[in-house]
């Protein structure tokens, strides 16, 4: 139904306006200062720019006119032919190409004008030209006045055309004046067509929709057409025969035999036979109205004969209805909906596409497999339940009442404990944290704890039935006594031990038993050997001897050369360094007498050694700053 | 789970040909409930194909054509296959579940539980089944359908006595009947066309009967009856009966002629003829001389066959026939199922399969090898310069085992022809395929089929050629062969029942070549 | 009976809300206008609970369930999984799930006695769907499409799968799972029906934008107010195909 959207056509401005408009733009979008001593090129490229704004916008106008006017060869035949009786193609036609032609001739104006500017010698001339060029364009744009016009007048009556889908499924009302087209629409339909009793109440096409078999259908108003040859007929008549001619739907031909609406049944009769050509492949229904008046079977035998022969020849249906009485509508709209949508089906069927749907109509009915009944698990409750209603005042209170009686959305939050389903009530709004000490409460539950509390329950009474617990008279002799008081002593012994033990591991590694007993001492061993009783002496001294330093020979100098240093040192702990390396005192002294040589730049830079690298301030600020008088001071 | 062990390994066994059904089952003593594990190893191997095609793994590119089978062994890799066959056969097919404790076999079916069931029943789906029952293939289901044929050994007792014993036990004597398919429970009747037959209801066990036990009883299915009666060998003659294992026919036979004359019983498998030896012992049969060896290699000429006037030949054949014996459900299963694997292999989907097994079944090639070793036999059955009646018999309904045997042999030999319908059990109205015998109706008339689905027995071939100076002769013997006075004659001639060990083993094939490696011999 | 609904302007009503027999969870949203839709049909018959998986609102999309159980992501918290349990009725057994393709919803659809399933789901997972919602697990794809949880929604009494499924497909997905199938669509065209659409045995959401053909296809196949799928090939076939093609 998008496709045929004529409402969005924007409006034709009138030739005086559209002038009004486009000039004003280039006023407001182009540069408006110039000096005549401005350089020539400038002074030109201004005014060209000017025209050439000015046909842009004019292009731009008329595209959008040509583009969004349909085309009547690009459109479904039934708009076009729609359209040509109600606005006359060749004038609809005419308007859209002159002023096609009108944007060329603006485009050469422009052009022409846009070569002469760049000759142009002065300012004045310049705007002498594009004067002339802009007063060329809308003496162009005046001549199009009509076309604008007509354009205008047509934009607006298509805007207000029903939108009518050509190729959904549609029924086609058609039939005399008065003879309750519109009555039925309107029974039908949510449509509101004005009925009124005098011919051609209806005077343009009319759309009203419905729902049957969970589709949506579209039924068609026409005006009511006379039986003429096709060239007398008038505007509104055309309409209802392009309806019928061009689109796919089920036309259901009105009769009333009461013959109120001022045409026998003759003329009736002879009308549906003109206008037959266009039913063709057409599911056609003739529905006979205002059976309330005149019933088909109280007609006299002519007549009914007429009404007859039409039934038997063509393949149509024929059906009778009150719209007054509101009689039979409802038949008579099934039926022909029905009919319609067999027709459509029967066609689908035959083509191409009917492959990718045949699947989606099948239905796939189990074989059993097996003998196991497999039934559906619906709840007592659930069965003839009626279904919930808002505006039943005893319905059930939703959680949405609630949230509007609390604030609304955003600001109620609901209540998730509400409906636990626990074994008491109290437990439903127990807080259990999340965590508690570092652990996760949730891989702490037990599912079958109480089982087991009841199993240890359940031992403890037995064992106390059986009397496990009921202690015997407790008899003490002396011997027991001292067993019990040196196992005291061994008790509290073990206890120092073991906190000596922890409080001397603290939190070092573990250290295997070999290395350990290298760390511990010889007097350790005495210390240990003297507290058990045992004379220690002799394995001390076998200890000590093994284990006594050997003196330092490789790292250390001869004590001559010791002596040989310069400087005479204490008896500090700190090696001599200097000495270190050294064999002998020859070798001393000639070290010594280098050490000398290679600091003799360093002290000639005043430097502590080679590794000193600082800069001293070269020029002190109190000796080089500030005035001083003659004589006054022999520094600054 | 020891039980499962034991059925895996019997199955195993089996699926080797290590032995029968019967024979792992009932006659291992560490078997507790014998009963059981009978049932429980048959009704899998009933489900085999299913099975297999559930628990098998599976190729990538046979993925879209085989039902999505659950790869439960590539993830199980420590359920071995025969197990993992017999707990989801449980699990699958029976009420009462894989009955053991739970062990680690056990769950490793159990964590396949819902995969395995879904495969099930996608499979049933596929295949249109309602029931459990339903995927079970309609071979299977034909032999339960069959009735229980009983031949009345008459070196021991006679039809009358026999029926007599029945009757005493409860049972109630039926007229003959043609329709042999609805049976009621404890009836017995004579066969219609066979005077030492008896015909029991399906399903009637007689393995424990006395009179079995005793061998005044031998159960034997009705077509394998045939040839020793179209043999019908004259008392006092001499008689081979090659690949005769285990000698059911051997000892009919011996009964015909009323222990006169002598048989010579031919069989490859050492194993087996010790078998015949003990059932034709325990049926009283004192005419029969077991040779060990294969009946192709043996001297026309040889002077101790100069006497011999009947050849009764029943070669191995592909067993297309058989219905009602247990033994097929394991050349079916196993067969299918190494077939299968064999297809696996080749990347091949499941669609084939059915094809390739049909193939395979009937192929062209197997056919041709098992018609080439059977004309042979006869061929070489023919060179015994006495010879004046071969019987030809076969348990396949495979015209080109039957019917083009027969017109091979009858164009390449030109002293034999085929003895008319008088000489074959006239009475059977079924004959051979006149469409497979050229047109020639004379020669379909003169040889015997049954048809597995309407004759209330195996599908069977039987075909008798005399020579031809021999034809008139044998007629006459034939014919009076028949009348009542020979029944009579035979009846006195009842001997004392002899010590016979019961065994009543349904057995397996010879390897009479290479080439027909999977065939059945379809003794009974 | 079928209702038409829209979470927060969505109309994958689906996607925030699950539907069973013995209960229905709801997304906690702005408003509780959604949640309402689903009280007023069935809050007198099971319980509806408010909830969120893992912090989410899709959590139609993320959790399975029927009338014996329901399995959540193992991306639950232990306090929604706490409060889904406080809510729950007693016999429905809740149980979290080890599993790679979490959005649960997304690869499992099941009625209350058969299950599809992604074709890679995880043979534990397989178990525990058998185990904890009592019913046969199928591996399977509807129209080759292997997300069975959102091409597809099923009640004891019909199912809707993909618009796409090929007839073949359909019959032997509806012998599978015995009950009636068609193939249609929801949200005017939409061919994500688990996304558009939650159902249990007597009652049916569907989003906004449902057509009233899209609705009484769905009355027709759930059997909701003794309407038959019958129907659909007798009476409505005709609306149908004018509609479709």
């Amino acid at each position: 139904m998008s496709l045929y959207n004529f409402k969005k056509i924007q409006p034709v401005p009138t030739s005086t306006d559209f002038v009004d408009i486009v000039l004003s733009k280039t006023q407001r979008k182009t540069p408006t200062v110039i000096h005549k001593n401005y350089n020539i090129g400038r002074i030109r490229q201004f005014y060209m720019r000017k025209v050439k704004f000015t046909q842009d916008t004019f292009d731009e106008k008329f595209k959008l006119i040509l583009d969004e006017f349909p085309k009547l060869d690009d459109i479904h035949p039934f708009y076009s032919d729609l359209m040509n009786v109600l606005y006359d193609k060749d004038h609809y036609k005419l308007a859209l190409g002159q002023v096609n032609t009108a944007r060329h001739l603006i485009d050469q104006v422009a052009k022409d004008y846009c070569r002469l500017l760049k000759f142009g010698d002065s300012l004045y001339r310049c705007k002498q030209l594009k004067k002339a060029a802009l007063g060329r364009m809308a003496t162009v744009m005046k001549r199009q006045k009509d076309s604008l016009a007509y354009l205008e007048q047509v934009r607006q009556h298509l805007a207000r055309l029903p939108s009518i889908d050509p190729n959904t499924r549609t029924l086609l009302i058609c039939g005399y004046p008065n003879v309750g087209k519109s009555s039925f629409i309107n029974k039908v339909t949510r449509a509101d067509v004005d009925v009124q009793p005098y011919a051609f109440t209806t005077k343009s096409l009319f759309v009203g929709h419905m729902d049957y078999k969970y589709l949506r259908w579209q039924v068609i108003d026409t005006p009511g057409i006379l039986d003429h040859p096709l060239e007398e007929r008038n505007t509104i008549e055309m309409q209802s025969i392009t309806a019928m001619a061009h689109l796919r739907s089920c036309i259901m031909y009105f009769m009333d035999l009461s013959e109120q609406c001022g045409y026998s049944i003759a003329d009736q009769v002879a009308l549906f036979h003109s206008i037959k050509p266009l039913f063709a492949n057409k599911p056609t229904m003739l529905v006979i109205n205002k059976i309330d008046q005149v019933k088909p079977e109280d007609l006299p035998e002519d007549q009914q004969k007429m009404i007859q022969d039409i039934v038997d020849q063509d393949g149509v249906t024929m059906v009778s209805m009150s719209c007054y009485l509101d009689e039979n509508v409802m038949h008579v709209r099934n039926t022909s909906c029905d009919k319609l949508l067999a027709a459509r089906v029967e066609m689908k069927m035959k083509g191409q596409k009917i492959n990718d749907v045949i699947n989606k109509i099948h239905l796939a009915e189990p074989v059993a497999r097996d003998n196991v009944d497999r039934p559906a698990q619906i709840p007592q409750a659930a069965v003839g339940r009626a279904r919930f209603d808002m505006k039943d005042p005893n319905r059930r209170r939703l959680e949405r009442d609630i949230e509007a009686e609390n604030g609304g959305a955003g600001v109620f939050s609901a209540d998730f404990k509400k409906r636990y389903d626990l074994a008491s009530d109290d437990w439903k709004y127990d807080v259990i944290p999340e965590f508690w000490e570092g652990h996760n409460i949730a891989d702490f539950i037990d599912p079958e704890i109480e089982e087991k509390l009841e199993a240890l329950e359940r031992e403890e009474e037995r064992l106390e039935k059986e009397g496990f617990y009921e202690s015997e008279e407790e008899i003490m002799d002396s011997d027991e006594e001292d067993l019990k008081a040196t196992a005291e002593i061994i008790r509290e012994k073990k206890k120092l031990i073991v906190q000596a033990h922890r409080a001397a591991k603290g939190n070092r590694n573990i250290i295997p038993k070999m290395v350990a007993g290298r760390a511990s001492t010889v007097d350790d061993m005495n210390d240990h050997l003297s507290k058990m009783g045992i004379d220690a002496s002799a394995v001390v001294d076998r200890a000590r001897s093994v284990t006594r330093k050997r003196a330092r020979s490789e790292s250390r100098a001869d004590d001559a050369v010791r002596e040989a240093s310069v400087l005479p040192r204490g008896d500090s702990m700190v090696r001599d360094r200097s000495t270190a390396g050294l064999r002998n005192v020859k070798q001393k002294v000639e070290a010594d007498k280098q050490k000398k040589v290679s600091q003799r730049r360093s002290n000639l830079f005043a430097k502590r050694g080679e590794a000193d690298r600082d800069i001293q301030t070269k020029m002190p600020k109190h000796l080089f700053s500030g005035k001083a008088a003659v004589g006054k001071r022999d520094r600054r | 789970m020891n039980f499962y062990q034991q059925a895996a390994s019997i199955l195993d066994r089996l699926a080797q040909q290590k032995g029968t059904i019967k024979g792992l089952t009932l006659g291992d003593n560490k078997i507790k409930d014998k009963k059981k594990m009978y049932a429980v190893v048959c009704e899998t191997l009933k489900c085999m194909v299913i099975l297999i095609l559930l628990v098998c793994t599976k190729d990538k590119e046979a993925l879209n054509n085989i039902i999505d089978t659950s790869k439960i062994l590539t993830i199980e890799k420590k359920l071995p296959k025969t197990m993992a066959l017999l707990l989801i056969h449980d699990l699958l097919f029976t009420k009462r579940g894989i009955q053991s404790s739970d062990g680690p076999l056990k769950q490793a079916v159990m964590r396949h539980k819902a995969r395995l069931k879904a495969e099930l029943v996608k499979y049933k789906i596929k295949m249109g089944a309602k029931t459990n029952d339903d995927l079970v293939s309609q071979k299977v289901k034909d032999a339960v359908l069959i009735p229980r044929y009983v031949r009345v050994n008459e070196h021991k007792t006679t039809v009358d006595k026999a029926i007599q014993a029945f009757i005493k036990e409860g049972y109630t004597l039926e007229e003959p009947r043609d329709d042999l398919s609805s049976l009621s429970k404890l009836t017995v009747r004579r066969d219609i066309h066979l005077n030492d037959l008896l015909v029991l209801p399906p399903n009637s066990d007689l393995h424990d009967h006395p009179m079995y036990i005793s061998g005044e009883l031998i159960l034997q299915d009705k077509a394998s009856c045939f040839p020793a009666h179209v043999c019908n060998p004259a008392k006092g003659s001499h008689i081979i009966d090659a690949c005769a294992a285990p000698g059911n026919k051997t000892s009919h036979l011996s009964a015909l002629v009323r222990n006169t004359g002598k048989i010579f019983a031919f069989d490859l498998d050492m194993r087996r003829l010790d078998l015949l030896k003990r059932l034709t012992n325990k049926a009283g049969c004192k005419n029969i001389t077991p040779l060990h060896g294969s009946f192709l290699e043996v001297d026309p000429n040889d002077p101790k066959y100069a006497q011999v006037e009947y050849l009764l030949l029943d070669p191995s054949c592909s067993g297309s026939g058989i219905i009602s014996r247990l033994d097929h459900l394991v050349d079916d299963g196993m067969y299918r199922a190494r077939t299968m694997n064999h297809t696996f292999k080749r990347k091949q989907g499941l669609n084939h399969i059915h094809s390739i097994l049909e193939q395979e079944a009937n192929g062209t090639e197997r056919l041709d090898s098992l018609a080439e070793f059977q004309i042979a036999v006869i061929q070489h059955a023919m060179k015994f310069p006495k010879a004046k009646k071969v019987v030809y018999s076969t348990c396949s309904i495979h015209p080109q085992e039957n019917e083009h045997v027969v017109k091979t042999i009858l164009a390449s030999n030109e002293d034999f022809v085929l003895g008319s319908r008088s000489e074959a059990i006239p009475t059977w109205s079924r004959r051979g395929l006149v469409e497979e015998c050229n047109g020639d109706k004379d020669m379909a008339e003169s040889v015997i089929r049954t048809n597995p689905s309407e004759d209330y027995t195996n599908g069977f071939f039987v075909a008798c050629f005399l020579r031809k100076e021999a034809t008139t002769e044998t007629t006459t013997e034939a014919t009076t062969e028949a009348t009542p006075e020979a029944t009579t004659e035979q009846k006195r001639k009842i001997e004392g029942d002899a010590e016979a060990p019961s065994s009543k083993k349904s057995k397996k094939k010879n390897k009479k070549k290479k080439k027909a490696k999977t065939n059945v011999e379809p003794s009974l | 009976m079928a209702v038409r609904a829209q979470f927060e302007n969505s109309n994958e009503i689906g996607v925030f809300s699950l539907l069973t027999n013995s209960y229905c969870l709801v997304a906690v949203g702005g408003s509780e206008n959604f949640y309402s839709v689903f009280e007023g049909e069935l809050g007198d018959v099971i319980p509806v609970i408010h909830t969120t998986i893992a912090g989410c609102r899709i959590i139609g999309r993320l959790c399975v369930g029927n009338k014996n159980g329901l399995l959540v992501p193992n991306t639950t918290t232990d306090q929604e999984l706490q409060h889904i349990r406080n809510s729950l009725p007693e016999k429905v057994a809740v149980q979290r799930v080890e599993e790679r393709l979490s959005a649960l919803g997304n690869v499992i659809v099941c009625n209350d006695y058969v299950a599809l399933v992604h074709p890679d789901i995880d043979r534990e997972t397989e178990e525990i769907i058998a185990d904890v919602l009592g019913v046969e697990v199928f591996r399977q794809t509807i129209a080759d499409q292997v997300l069975v949880g959102s091409y597809c929604s099923l009640s004891n009494q019909g199912g809707i799968v993909h618009p796409r499924t090929s007839i073949q497909d359909q019959d032997e997905l509806s012998s599978l799972l015995q009950i009636p199938l068609v193939a249609g669509t929801v949200n005017r065209g939409s061919d994500v029906i688990g996304a558009g659409c939650v159902v249990n045995d007597w009652c049916a959401f569907a989003g906004m934008d449902t057509t009233s053909t899209e609705l009484s296809v769905m009355e027709s196949i759930f059997k909701l107010q003794d309407a038959q799928p019958t129907a659909i090939v007798n009476e409505m076939r005709d609306s149908l195909v004018d509609t479709y093609s």
